[in-house]
């Protein structure tokens, strides 16, 4: 067995059913990269060929070497550009047979880079009609190796195999076409003469998309750029002139194939009722509501596992190990902040099953088109609807998946407003809050009160989102023009295994993206919450211990008097003061100062920090947390402190603050400037402040 | 006679693909399988009415009102 440095590329148009290709290949064998300089993930993966080990890459969906959009841009920069490391040796290129015209032509503009390439026809097992007619058809017109396959029934996988090992043992010249589908016009002959070893239509690509080409160098832009000014080369007219040409070569063969397709008139069924004027959007809001409960109804096992897990690591390593600043490390800062992440890989992992899902069946197109009316009022395009579903997960698969929308003004506002969608982060400070708001009655025969509270909290963030998407659309200027155009792929019955990998991708994701920033400020939250100046400490124990002996405590209770009479004293403890006369008119002291501050990190902290603070231990468990806040009493007017306009406040506060150091991150990477995340967060912590500040100040 | 669009099509309606008026747009709608001499059949328009649900050539493909006006048809 040898590693052979062979790389061999999947390329299509989106739907085409190569990651199914993908996946059977490459199996668990298979991992995420980057692409250097851009945040396009990346799918890598090894598969074992005959005798040696190949690299295969599955390259973003795109329709032509004409991009759209960002994920689309990073196909064209490789395959123009032979030095990449990603840049294949030979490329399988998968084609729908049902939809073969619009197929082709990526196909044609790829050998016309004389990159060696493989054919394959998927058959998404629906037409069987003329399958060894049209590949030999297609063999002889193109010249390369043409082979029907199945993605989804595994059908011929292993010609591709094959190919692959004569591609390896006898070289490329089988797999080239040498005769180019598009002739050149005079003006564009004359544009990319004297280009060393290009050949004509590389150096023709570099024309088109010289403006942002990340290869090409400051003299090559500059000469290729003078010389299309002086010749007056018109991009769009050759685009379309070009693509026009493409087609009209394959015309018969493709016209051949389009006939009667049991699928196509189902999906067109399917669609009558899908995406009908009346039923179309009420469905989709049915299908939310189904998908939101069915997250909350089964994450609950597995979270209150994890939870349970790490409070027992926690229990094994502080039972183990000699009381020192670095037990408390690992118990409170590392085990605590591992905890506060992996505990939301349920829902987490809930959500992106049900997206990749409805992905995965064709729907979410369906409800692009449905919806873009309406989002395109509020300055967002339809594609930002899959934004601001996965947004009900978590913002940063959420933003990232922004990336289809080509328009930079409407990717940039569902970037600025997917924050405000509640995520699942929310949920936990929800459910320890909304319970001081409202009892746990039944309205109206079947509704549970807090439940209602609960969907309120969620439209409130929606209608928020809409609206602050609505402001940027004023204040944004932009001439770039904004599109639909979207294709409708037929409904397909979902490949498992695809979905499988893309929830396994986006969960690994969210773990390591997220990650990371969650477990560096825990153990800084850990630290400001540890310590203090010394002498204040030293009192506070001394006056802790004083207390408990006074009320002749257990060791535990004391144990937790200290902690708690420690934690006021601590850093975080004075931060909490400093801030306390801005947050009182919001009706908050400055124990929850100290809960807003560690909240900025990642608000799931709040229910950790609140266990700190009311001195309960090392717990996170929601309703022990629950009963002390409940009996917490204001010295000063002798109430509670959490009556319901503190809670709604704090709730309304939670809403709309931006307190998710991970979802900056995020947009400063996407957005490429601390300009964006910087506004992102002033904006929705304004909000969040006078929000809190009317609800306060009207119900106190 | 005025000019016809695919955004003028009926619901049910079928036509021929003459040309396009914006080139920009017919770049890309080119790509999606929206090319001169299609037959394009309208399948319907979308809840709030801004969009139009087109099936060309057996693939379907949803377009803007603005984006369709800009595809003369015969």
């Amino acid at each position: 067995m040898s590693q052979s440095n062979t790389n061999i590329a999947l390329v299509g148009n989106p739907n085409s059913g190569k990651s199914s290709l993908f996946n059977h290949f490459t199996g668990l064998r298979q991992r995420i990269g980057n692409f250097p300089g851009v945040t396009v993930d990346k799918k890598l993966g090894t598969v074992k060929v005959a005798d040696d080990i190949i690299q295969m890459i599955d390259l973003p969906g795109t329709y032509s070497l004409y991009p759209n959009s960002k994920d689309e841009k990073i196909v064209i920069d490789i395959l123009t550009n032979p030095e990449d490391q990603n840049y294949p040796d030979c490329i399988i290129y998968v084609a729908d047979v049902n939809n073969l015209d619009r197929h082709l032509l990526l196909a044609t503009q790829i050998m016309d880079l004389k990159i060696p390439m493989i054919l394959c026809l998927n058959m998404m097992d629906l037409a069987e009609q003329n399958e060894e007619v049209l590949t030999k058809k297609l063999k002889t017109r193109f010249g390369i190796p043409v082979i029907c396959v199945s993605g989804k029934t595994k059908e011929n996988l292993e010609s591709i195999e094959q190919l692959i090992s004569t591609f390896i043992k006898d070289g490329p010249k089988k797999f080239i076409r040498n005769e180019p589908f598009y002739t050149l016009s005079p003006l564009e002959k004359q544009l990319v003469e004297k280009k060393g070893e290009d050949n004509d239509y590389l150096s023709l690509l570099k024309a088109h998309h010289v403006d942002w080409l990340s290869h090409l160098t400051e003299v090559e832009k500059k000469s290729i750029s003078e010389k299309s000014i002086s010749l007056n080369f018109e991009k769009i007219k050759f685009q379309i002139q070009e693509t026009l040409q493409r087609f009209n070569q394959f015309a018969d063969i493709s016209k051949l194939e389009s006939g009667s397709n049991k699928n196509l008139k189902l999906s067109e069924k399917i669609d009558a009722f899908i995406t009908h004027r009346v039923f179309g959007p009420i469905l989709f809001f049915a299908i939310m509501f189904i998908m939101f409960q069915s997250i909350y109804a089964w994450s609950e096992w597995p979270m209150n596992l994890i939870d349970n897990a790490f409070a027992s690591l926690g229990q094994l390593v502080q039972d183990n190990m000699a009381d020192h600043w670095f037990r408390s490390l690992i118990v409170d800062g590392v085990i605590a902040g591992l905890g506060g992440i992996l505990i939301f890989i349920p829902q987490i992992t809930i959500l992106f099953l049900l997206i990749a899902f409805l992905e995965e069946v064709g729907y979410m197109s369906r409800a692009v088109f449905m919806f873009d009316g309406i989002m395109r009022r509020f300055g967002l395009n339809g594609r930002s609807i899959v934004a601001l579903v996965s947004s009900g997960a978590c913002a940063i698969p959420a933003i990232m998946s922004t990336r289809t929308i080509s328009n930079w003004k409407e990717r940039l506002t569902t970037i600025m407003v997917a924050p405000l969608i509640s995520c699942s982060a929310r949920i936990p400070v929800y459910a320890v809050l909304v319970g001081f708001v409202v009892p746990s009655a039944t309205v109206m025969g079947i509704f549970n009160a807090q439940g209602l509270v609960f969907m309120g909290l969620y439209l409130l963030g929606i209608v928020a989102a809409l609206i602050s998407a609505w402001v940027f659309k004023m204040v944004l200027k932009s001439e770039e023009p904004s599109f639909l155009m979207i294709e409708l792929p037929q409904y397909k019955t979902p490949i498992w295994k695809n979905i499988f990998y893309t929830v396994k991708e986006k969960v690994t994701t969210f773990i390591v993206e997220a990650g990371k920033v969650i477990f560096v400020i825990s153990i800084v939250l850990w630290f400001l919450a540890s310590y203090g100046p010394s002498k204040k400490m030293e009192l506070a124990e001394q006056n802790a211990l004083t207390e408990a002996a006074a009320q002749s405590l257990n060791e535990d209770d004391t144990e937790n008097l200290i902690a708690s009479y420690k934690l006021e004293s601590s850093y975080a403890g004075h931060l909490g003061k400093i801030i306390e006369p801005t947050i009182a008119p919001l009706g908050f002291d400055w124990k929850m100062g100290i809960a807003l501050i560690s909240s900025f990190a990642a608000r799931e902290v709040f229910v950790g920090t609140m266990a700190t603070i009311y001195s309960i231990g090392n717990t996170d468990d929601e309703l022990t947390v629950r009963e002390k806040m409940a009996g917490e009493i204001n010295p000063v007017t002798k109430r509670p402190v959490y009556n319901m306009a503190t809670s709604l406040s704090l709730l309304i506060f939670y809403v709309f603050a931006l307190q998710c150091m991970s979802t900056l991150a995020v947009t400063k990477r996407e957005t490429k400037s601390w300009k964006w995340p910087l506004i992102q967060f002033t904006y929705m912590g304004i909000l969040a402040y006078l929000g809190s500040l009317i609800v306060y100040q009207l119900l106190s | 006679m005025t000019q016809r669009s695919i955004a003028d099509l009926k619901k049910g309606e079928r036509a021929q693909i003459l040309k396009f008026l914006q080139n920009d747009f017919a770049a890309k709608l080119h790509t999606l399988g929206l090319k001169p001499n299609e037959t394009v059949e309208m399948v319907r328009l979308s809840p709030f009415g801004q969009a139009m649900y087109l099936k060309i050539n057996d693939q379907f493909v949803a377009l803007r009102k603005e984006e369709a006006h800009t595809v003369i048809i015969s």
